[in-house]
């Protein structure tokens, strides 16, 4: 073709050139205008001969006409078992024996390129060609097989192993032949430590490939076959003992869930026995949604957290604030028995002064103890001779956020700003 | 004649396949009446007058397929206190053949033709292995296969004596060999069985044959590899999820039995013979050794503990206490042997079993 054009712009390169003047100019410009204007007339007549009445527009036809087209259509209607001319065309260009072929080369093409930039370790570029390679979609379904496969590859080199895996399982399912693919899937379930997984691939590849090489004319194994069969029997062990590994994991996990329920149900029974006071509150038939956090005491300066626990003997050991509002100090004792009382526990704590108490006014001999009631309303003396377990139940009381409070006042204190309540028994309020 | 044979002579020929059905049923219900006597007066009248009424009933039961459940059931009979009636069914009848057959084909009497291969194994397992592996020399896997079909199946009552052949035949020493060397895949279905059966007997007989492996010496390095697999099977069933062990003896268990979530077998009986098993396992080196390893002491101690929890309890009375005296017995005895080392023993390093001890 190109050639040709060149000999056509030869010949008219060597037509003589006639010059015009401006009259022939002109002449010649009327005349083809004329030419034109009289073209234009009879065109227009003979449009008229042949005229036809112009249809109004229709806007259910323009409906229908868009909704024949490929690109606006939303379903595939056939008349009398064709399709629209231009559904017919469509399926032409994909379906065309020509273009299959096309399709398979340009596959090849990609798995090609694919492989090149994977020799150079490219291996997201790889992961695009052999991509590409399967957007073709062609009929070969071993060498969709083998694009997915080597898709898997590359994503293994770069640590995608669930993607992996995903093409691993796509490649089987074109070709469950293809074992040394097959392997690379089990090899990936492996390393993500899927042990049942693995050993449901390798079971099921198994299978299906038994199952195509008994219905295909070449039974016998080949000895690449062999030797990744034999690969696949090493890789079923590791499996098994993965799995075993994994179950004994899930086993272990609900031990220690059991465990852990069972020691709450201990906590919660022992809190419920002693009916105490609790905020906030506790299931206490609900061992299992119990959260520990209800009693945990954690407060800023503490080292650890603090929650009330179980001694040998099964008494409860506390941890408790021990409150000095009038110089607004504070004390934590980690670890107080609910055996013990309070003027054992508090004789040895104020035996010794705080740094803060220079002038040792925290005696043993000088002070009282009180607890708040739930409300903060009034406050309740407690003896040298109560227990600790007799102290946190008594009536009114409220343990808050599983650390107990005892408030100590000086006697002078008390003379001071404490009046005893006429109307109850033990209810001091604080002027 | 006496009258008394007159009657067993009709008694006789009124079993006789020809015989009008009535007529031939009516026998048969006086013959199975006679056959449950156990004061051995069964025997001498299945032997009477030369095998009479054996012959009869053998060739009843090789005849007609309709009268097998009573044939069979009055052959189990005297088979069970007669050896000389056991002997005759199997040599001068087909019986055995029959009875194998209509297992394997899961007759409707099937269950009645395993009681009696039972009976007759215990008399004579060896020459029951003969007739079966005629057969069909994979008979024993076949056999084994019918228990776990019928465990899969929730019909375990069909195959529950079909254990106990089994269980007779492993007192053979071939066969016990066999089992081991069949790849491995029979001692996995016995295991299978062991874990999964439902009805008590039919785990008894797993447990029955498991001890019966362990009482060959030479096969402890086979019955104790690296799988694991037959200690998992005999050691599970004597753990319980409340078992207290720490994460140390915990680990040094097979990993299949670190932090078991099931309950310990309730028959006291698949215990004992568990328990045997492990004992027999101890009288060779390898033995002693592979269970010490595998930390199977804690386990026997929380087992042993559990039985003194339950004799303890405010409730428990002697029938309900989860070991028996023997169980109890042979406990001790495996727990002396595993909490020693090796080289406290007192036994002579180079004696491949202390059952040579006695003949040294």
């Amino acid at each position: 073709m190109r050639l040709a054009r060149c000999q056509q712009r030869d010949t008219i390169m060597e037509l003589p050139k006639k010059k015009y003047t401006t009259e022939e100019r002109a002449a010649l410009t009327k005349k083809l205008d004329d030419e034109l204007e009289q073209f234009m007339e009879e065109m227009a007549a003979r449009k008229a001969e042949k005229s036809e009445p112009k249809k109004p527009f229709d806007f259910d036809e323009w409906c229908k006409e868009i909704d024949q087209h490929p690109a606006f259509m939303t379903e595939l209607k056939s008349t009398d078992g064709k399709y629209h001319d231009t559904i017919e065309a469509l399926q032409a260009m994909k379906y065309n024996k020509e273009d299959d072929e096309d399709l398979q080369m340009n596959a090849e093409h990609h798995k090609n390129e694919g492989n090149k930039h994977f020799k150079f370790k490219k291996y997201r570029w790889a992961i695009d060609a052999y991509t590409n390679g399967l957007k073709e979609k062609c009929a070969d379904k071993k060498l969709n097989a083998i694009l997915h496969f080597n898709c898997a590859a590359a994503h293994k080199h770069i640590g995608n192993l669930r993607s992996a895996i995903k093409s691993c399982s796509m490649g089987r399912k074109f070709d469950p032949t293809n074992l040394k693919g097959v392997v690379r899937g089990a090899e990936c379930l492996l390393e993500l430590e899927y042990g049942r997984d693995a050993l449901e691939w390798i079971e099921t590849s198994k299978k299906m490939f038994a199952f195509v090489k008994e219905t295909s004319e070449d039974s016998d194994l080949n000895e690449d076959e062999k030797k990744f069969i034999e690969k696949m029997e090493e890789l079923r062990k590791k499996a098994v003992e993965l799995s075993l590994l994994e179950e004994r994991n899930l086993r272990k996990s609900k031990v220690e869930e059991r465990k852990d329920i069972e020691s709450k149900r201990k906590l919660l029974d022992a809190l419920k026995s002693r009916n105490l006071n609790l905020s906030p509150r506790l299931p206490f038939d609900y061992p299992e949604l119990m959260d520990n956090s209800r009693l945990t005491v954690s407060l800023s300066f503490m080292k650890k957290h603090e929650i009330v626990q179980f001694d040998d003997e099964n008494n409860l050991i506390w941890p408790i604030l021990l409150q000095y509002p009038e110089v607004g100090q504070i004390d934590v004792l980690t670890e107080t028995c609910e055996k013990t009382t309070v003027g054992e526990l508090l004789q040895a704590v104020l035996d010794s002064p705080a740094e803060w108490d220079k002038e040792h006014v925290y005696k043993f001999e000088n002070v009282r103890f009180f607890i708040a009631d739930q409300y903060d309303e009034y406050l309740m003396e407690v003896y040298e001779w109560n227990d600790f377990g007799s102290v946190l139940s008594t009536p009114g009381y409220q343990i808050k956020q599983g650390l107990p409070v005892i408030m100590i006042f000086t006697h002078d204190k008390i003379k001071k700003s404490l009046i005893a309540s006429e109307e109850y028994e033990n209810r001091f309020t604080v002027v | 004649m006496s009258e008394d044979d007159k009657s067993f002579q009709e008694l006789v020929q009124f079993l006789a396949p020809t015989s009008p059905l009535q007529l031939r049923r009516g026998a048969l219900e006086i013959v199975t009446g006679i056959s449950a006597a156990l004061d051995g007066s069964a025997g001498q009248f299945f032997q009477k007058s030369d095998f009479a009424l054996g012959k009869a009933i053998c060739e009843l039961c090789e005849a007609t397929a309709s009268d097998r459940t009573q044939t069979f059931t009055a052959l189990t009979n005297f088979a069970s206190g007669s050896i000389e009636s056991a002997e005759y069914v199997l040599k001068q009848s087909k019986c055995v053949e029959i009875a194998y057959t209509s297992m394997v084909a899961n007759a409707v009497y099937s269950s009645v033709a395993s009681r009696l291969l039972a009976n007759i194994s215990r008399h004579f397992p060896d020459r029951i292995d003969e007739k079966l592996k005629l057969r069909n020399v994979e008979y024993l896997s076949i056999l084994l296969g019918q228990i776990k079909n019928s465990i899969d199946g929730g019909d375990e009552d069909r195959a529950k004596f079909t254990g106990f052949i089994i269980v007779n035949l492993t007192v053979l020493q071939p066969i016990r060999r066999n089992i081991l060397d069949s790849q491995k895949s029979t001692l996995s279905l016995i295991c299978d069985i062991l874990a999964t059966a439902k009805t008590p007997e039919i785990r008894e007989c797993a447990a029955d044959i498991l001890r019966n492996l362990a009482f060959d010496d030479d096969v402890h390095p086979i019955l104790l590899d690296q799988s694991d697999e037959y200690l998992c099977a005999i050691l599970a069933p004597l753990m319980d999820l409340n078992d207290n062990l720490d994460d140390d003896e915990m680990s040094k268990l097979p990993i299949r039995l670190q932090y078991y979530d099931k309950e310990r077998e309730r028959s006291e009986i698949v215990r004992q013979k568990l328990v045997e098993a492990l004992f027999q396992l101890c009288a060779t080196k390898h033995g002693r050794e592979h269970l010490r390893q595998k930390g199977v002491y804690p386990a026997m101690r929380e087992l042993d503990k559990s039985g003194e929890a339950q004799n303890a309890g405010p409730d428990s009375k002697k029938a309900r206490t989860l070991l028996s005296s023997q169980e109890e017995h042979t406990l001790h005895a495996l727990i002396g042997i595993l909490i020693r080392y090796e080289d406290e023993m007192d036994v002579d390093p180079s004696l491949a079993t202390i059952r040579h001890l006695g003949q040294a």
